[in-house]
């Protein structure tokens, strides 16, 4: 029996959740394809309506 | 992203692939592969110095291919794992050329050109889908001549042309007018090789290739062969010279894209490629105008569309906001086609539908707000999960438990599901750990009863 | 509910975006306002649309709307049924020459004796065989297009002469009727289905189990419409450019050098409607010192020639067309090259009428000349 968690995919859907689960005490193991974890969300400059820096 | 990369409780496992899953909820399990990298992932330190001397120039994927990178590279600048990788198809050392220069340049001895993948079994309780999507590739939409318009892009092409970490650093440089720029630097490198061999002539000689290429034209050493050689390369330098000199007349009057043109729903609600609407796309547009204006206040932006679907807490202001301070004007109007105006300028046709009339415009620059389509790993992918897909190739889940698949145990979130924002992708990422969680959480119960 | 508002139940129009698209799109609607797509749907839509309009008959039903709609409407279809409409009203568009290439195919209907055959002379033919050379009107334009030197017959013979080299010896048929294109995209239904019966009846007699065309107008209605009407049909219908390219890739088609650029013209029939876009590129390709130089507008943003259906040639169709023979001339070509015989006598009416320097040429001319 095991209590690990596998996340496939590290963009902001995959990093957010493999943190909410890491927080709360659960191990995570994260895997994206790209060498950098990131995602498309990375790629954006700034996010709508705020205009928040996106990295 | 930083979190991530530290968190104890986090493995990170990045250039990796699934490749095989079995079991069942509570106990999967995966099969992962690690990719060589050709760089040991424990020594590199991330520095760059490598990818600084690497003479192989490649174009950049996380630039949407505007900037170029190196055959040795890390994926972009604040990546995590700042770990860098050798590019297999372009290598020159891979690919049986004599090179090896990041070896010899990198202090941590990371590089390993022997590096092989790596086989790395996982056993886990439960497992999320968060594998995103892809950009549509409007060259599927020959109207738009996406591939040979040099200055229409797509919207996430433009996000990287709008970064200050970009490969313009946040100009609007046109694509067209880079291209020349390229086009001059390669021919500057080639004058300055061409001027060399004439200076050891010139030395040799003691007297200007120019001179001397005036007196040979007029009959003088004209059994002479070394002079003929020296006439022949001061040719060949004239022959570069004087296209270079007409480039670099042109790229005198380059100036950066004001005027913005952005077409919606490019590949969604469209029957011809994805009915649905892609959610985002109106107000990704709206920002990106925002953006730009903020960048150069002369900046003019038209968003053509059906309808301006601002839907969310902001969203509205937001897109009136735009109109107000920002030089955007909203055209309700699908544009029919786009063809090249003077000087590579797009010119986009469509109907003003208020109007009721066809008119043309002319841009400088054309953003394609592409459609949000499932990304092509993710068949692959499902099958190896063994969950269901949509129609379209999402995954499946269903409206009462949206991170929900057929397959208990496995759960879908952000844009891997359905095409949603930022905001909609964290609120599911959230929802689906904790999902995940129960499973996690019960199952350490279980185990704490029995010991 | 009106005869107008069935027709949008059955064709689906109701999906329409109202997104302007197919105006915008619209080599007419660009040229001449009056006439609008979208206006006519929204029209349609409202129950304010009415057989009597005008405008119904300006359209070329060239699929340059249809093809880029987002929401699949496929508007020519559309127009089609509404010119059945206004048909059955009363109303008629303006059609061209007199009538007198609607006459001629209104006579095909009955049960006459034809001379199909006259302009063959020493082109080889078969009685019997398995494949059927659909010649079309093509021989027959000479006759009415003498003053823009059409050069039909010369066409004719040459693309018999080309299927010979290609070892065919076809099937020729005297009893061959007009294919019904022009009868049914000008709303006469009835014209056309009994056409199409001759037709089919013509072909069935012989044998023939392949159909061979180099008209686009009568290989599209054959493939795609017939089987619409009457079924799965016992025949495969082939054109010719397929059947070339095919040959091309076998080797056993060789050219002589010629040296010159062409530019080609897209036919809407070939093009959009047939998917025929690479097979006379690598037919250009193929002639060894020829080279194509493309318009900005080609394959599927091709624009019609301005006129079909003998119907509407109007001011519209002549500024299409001078617009579209001065684009030719940018790209540099000293020829336009085109595979359908309309096209080719429009442009060189077009050439003649307003004295413009273009030379415009068949592409199966050109292919015959160079064959080795």
């Amino acid at each position: 029996m095991n209590k690990d968690i596998l996340v496939i995919g590290g963009g902001i859907a995959g990093m957010q959740s493999s943190l909410d689960l890491a927080d709360m005490g659960v191990k995570v193991h994260l895997v994206e394809k790209l060498p950098s974890i990131g995602g498309k969300m990375a790629q954006l400059d700034k996010t709508f309506p705020t205009n928040d820096c996106a990295i | 992203m930083l979190d991530v990369g530290r968190h104890p409780n986090i493995s990170l496992m990045a250039y990796s692939e699934i490749e095989k899953v079995e079991g069942h909820e509570g106990n999967f399990t995966v099969t992962v592969r690690r990719k060589k990298r050709y760089v040991d992932e424990a020594k590199c330190t991330g520095c760059g110095a490598c990818a600084e001397k690497c003479p192989t120039s490649v174009p950049d994927a996380f630039n949407t291919g505007l900037g170029t990178r190196k055959a040795i590279y890390s994926y972009f600048a604040q990546g995590i794992p700042s770990t860098h990788t050798i590019d297999p198809d372009f290598c020159r050392q891979l690919n049986g050329k004599k090179c090896g220069i990041c070896q010899k340049t990198c202090q941590a001895d990371a590089i390993d050109f022997d590096q092989e993948d790596k086989i790395v079994e996982l056993d886990v309780a439960g497992i999320i889908i968060a594998a995103g999507y892809d950009v549509f590739d409007p060259s599927q939409i020959p109207e738009y001549r996406y591939s040979e318009l040099p200055n229409v892009l797509t919207a996430l092409e433009f996000e990287r042309l709008l970064s200050a970490s970009g490969p313009t650093d946040g100009h609007l440089d046109l694509p067209s007018d880079r291209a020349v720029e390229a086009e001059i630097k390669a021919l500057e490198k080639k004058i300055g090789k061409s001027k060399r061999m004439l200076e050891k002539f010139e030395k040799k000689f003691d007297e200007s290739s120019k001179q001397f290429y005036e007196k040979y034209n007029k009959g003088d050493y004209s059994d002479d062969k070394d002079r003929k050689k020296w006439a022949d390369k001061y040719a060949e330098y004239l022959a570069i010279m004087e296209p270079l000199e007409d480039l670099k007349k042109k790229a005198e009057s380059f100036t950066t894209a004001k005027r913005l043109a952005f077409i919606q729903c490019v590949g969604s609600r469209d029957f011809r490629f994805y009915p649905f609407c892609s959610g985002y796309c109106c107000m990704h547009s709206i920002k990106e105008a925002i953006i730009a204006h903020e960048h150069e206040n002369e900046t003019t932006s038209r968003i053509f569309g059906m309808d301006i679907r601002a839907i969310g807490k902001g969203f509205e202001e937001y897109k009136i906001r735009g109109g107000n301070n920002s030089n955007i004007t909203y055209v309700r109007g699908r544009v029919g086609e786009i063809s090249q105006g003077p000087n590579n300028n797009p010119v986009v046709t469509y109907e003003d539908t208020h109007e009721r009339l066809v008119k043309s415009q002319e841009f400088d620059m054309v953003i394609l707000a592409t459609a949000c389509v499932p990304t092509i790993g993710i068949i692959e992918l499902a099958k190896i999960l063994g969950v269901e897909l949509d129609k379209y190739n999402f995954i499946k889940t269903s409206p009462f438990s949206p991170v929900d698949t057929n397959v208990p145990g496995i759960f879908a979130c952000g844009c891997a599901g359905a095409p949603m924002d930022v905001p909609e992708s964290v609120a599911q990422a959230s929802s689906a750990a904790e999902r995940a969680a129960e499973i996690a959480i019960q199952l350490r119960q279980v185990q704490n009863v029995q010991f | 509910m009106t005869a107008i508002a069935e027709l949008i139940e059955t064709t689906k129009t109701y999906y329409c975006l109202d997104c302007g698209v197919c105006t915008s799109s619209c080599p007419v609607s660009k040229v001449f306002p009056d006439f609008s797509p979208r206006q006519i749907i929204e029209r349609s839509l409202y129950e304010l649309e009415d057989p009597s309009d005008d405008t119904i008959w300006s359209c070329l039903t060239c699929a340059q709307c249809s093809v880029r709609c987002p929401a699949d409407i496929n508007f020519p279809e559309f127009i089609r049924l509404i010119r059945g409409e206004a048909i059955s009203s009363g109303f008629e568009g303006q059609v061209t020459h007199n009538g007198m290439l609607q006459t001629i195919s209104a006579i095909q209907t009955g049960n006459i004796k034809q001379n199909r055959k006259f302009w063959i002379e020493d082109g080889k033919i078969s009685e019997t065989g398995d494949i059927f050379f659909f010649v079309g009107c093509r021989p027959f334009f000479d006759v009415i297009f003498k003053d823009v030197d059409a050069g039909s017959i010369k066409g004719a013979q040459n693309i018999l002469k080309i299927l010979n080299t290609c070892g065919i010896e076809p099937v020729v048929s005297n009893d061959e009727r007009c294919c019904g294109h022009d009868a049914l995209w000008n709303g006469n239904e009835e014209k056309f289905k009994q056409l199409a019966q001759l037709n089919i009846d013509v072909i069935r007699a012989s044998g023939a189990k392949k159909v061979v065309f180099s008209c686009p107008e009568g290989y599209d209605t054959f493939k795609n419409i017939y089987p619409r009407y009457f079924g799965e049909l016992d025949f495969e219908p082939i054109h010719i450019l397929d059947l070339l390219a095919s040959k091309i890739d076998e080797g056993t088609l060789k050219f002589k050098e010629f040296q010159g650029t062409v530019t080609y013209h897209d036919p809407c029939r070939l093009g959009r409607l047939a998917g025929i876009y690479d097979a006379p590129r690598k037919l250009i390709d193929a002639i060894p010192g020829l080279e194509l130089k493309e318009m900005p507008r080609s394959r599927e943003n091709g624009v019609c020639c301005g006129t079909t259906g003998w119907k509407n040639c109007t001011s519209t169709s002549a500024q299409i067309r001078m617009e579209r023979l001065a684009e030719a001339k940018d790209t540099g070509a000293d020829k336009l090259v085109t595979a359908c015989p309309k096209c080719q006598i429009h442009f060189r009416c077009t050439r003649s009428a307003f004295n413009l320097n273009m030379e415009i040429m068949d592409l199966y001319d050109l292919v015959a000349d160079q064959l080795e």
